[in-house]
């Protein structure tokens, strides 16, 4: 008690740095200072004070850990999934729409829907060489527009209304 | 509509570019056979509609072909005509070409 009474006369006076008497109460910077205003201030207080702050300090570090951490990981998954969808849509132009395949799969027996599709991907591709990319796509919702009647009323004469619903259920739903 | 055993124009058309391509006519080249020669765009959907019920007739027959980068690695069908067919389509073209004897038509194309 009475060291502690000294060290903070001999901080008033100048006569120990501020560095010294946290050195001292192994306490940080900022409970030294308060402990120089507060002249009531009990050694055990100071040090049940410091060693709170300190394990706040810890739970802040680690926090801070964890969430830098959190950060890191989540720029790091959204940089690999922008990479992905990157090099996907790099790709995907060269590919036809693909809800216009799916009409016209949804309505193509299965045995012809790979023969079809191939027949309106290879037209794709040579109105890409030729067009630019939108008008290559309008294109071929044009050609899906015009092949999904004719597509769906064969398959319907073939299999009737009710089978050719029941296809249809059977492979989308 | 076309009774069985009878060629809608259409039907003729596929199966006259079929025979000018035989033996890698798919439905890209059947249509772009059919544009060039007769001036009509016909849709995907149409082309294999008919091919479709020429098949089930017994006029045509199909079967796999490669698959290339081109077409998403999709296989194409090469279709070919039968001997059925390719009977039908003389009688069904005969059919036309006595018709049109002795018309102004008959000098035609």
């Amino acid at each position: 008690m009475g060291a502690f009474k000294n060290l903070q006369i001999s901080l008033q006076n100048g006569e120990v740095s501020e560095e010294e008497l946290a050195r001292a109460l192994n306490v940080n910077l900022a409970t030294t200072r308060l402990v120089q205003l507060d002249t009531d201030f009990e050694p055990h207080q100071v040090l049940k004070d410091g060693n709170e702050s300190g394990r706040a300090d810890l739970t802040k570090e680690a926090m801070t850990t964890v969430l830098t951490a959190a950060v890191v990981f989540l720029a790091y998954a959204t940089f690999r999934g922008k990479q992905t969808s990157l090099s996907e849509l790099a790709k995907s132009p060269t590919k036809p729409p693909f809800i216009g395949e799916w009409l016209i799969t949804l309505v193509t027996p299965s045995r012809k829907a790979d023969a079809i599709l191939g027949d309106m991907e290879e037209r794709f591709q040579r109105e890409l060489a030729e067009r630019s990319l939108t008008m290559a796509r309008l294109l071929y919702w044009a050609r899906v527009t015009r092949s999904v009647g004719p597509l769906a009323l064969t398959s319907i004469k073939k299999a009737g209304w009710i089978a050719a619903v029941a296809e249809v259920f059977r492979r989308f739903i | 509509m076309a009774r069985s055993g009878e060629l809608k124009q259409l039907d003729q058309w596929v199966m006259l570019a079929i025979v000018r391509q035989q033996p890698s006519a798919y439905g890209v080249s059947i249509q772009d056979e059919i544009a060039k020669r007769a001036g009509r765009e016909f849709s995907v959907g149409t082309i294999y509609a008919a091919l479709s019920r020429l098949e089930d007739e017994g006029y045509l027959a199909s079967k796999a072909g490669e698959a290339t980068a081109e077409r998403g690695g999709r296989a194409k069908t090469y279709f070919s005509i039968t001997a059925t067919g390719s009977k039908t389509l003389s009688e069904s073209l005969r059919a036309v070409d006595q018709l049109r004897n002795g018309t102004r038509f008959a000098e035609a194309g």
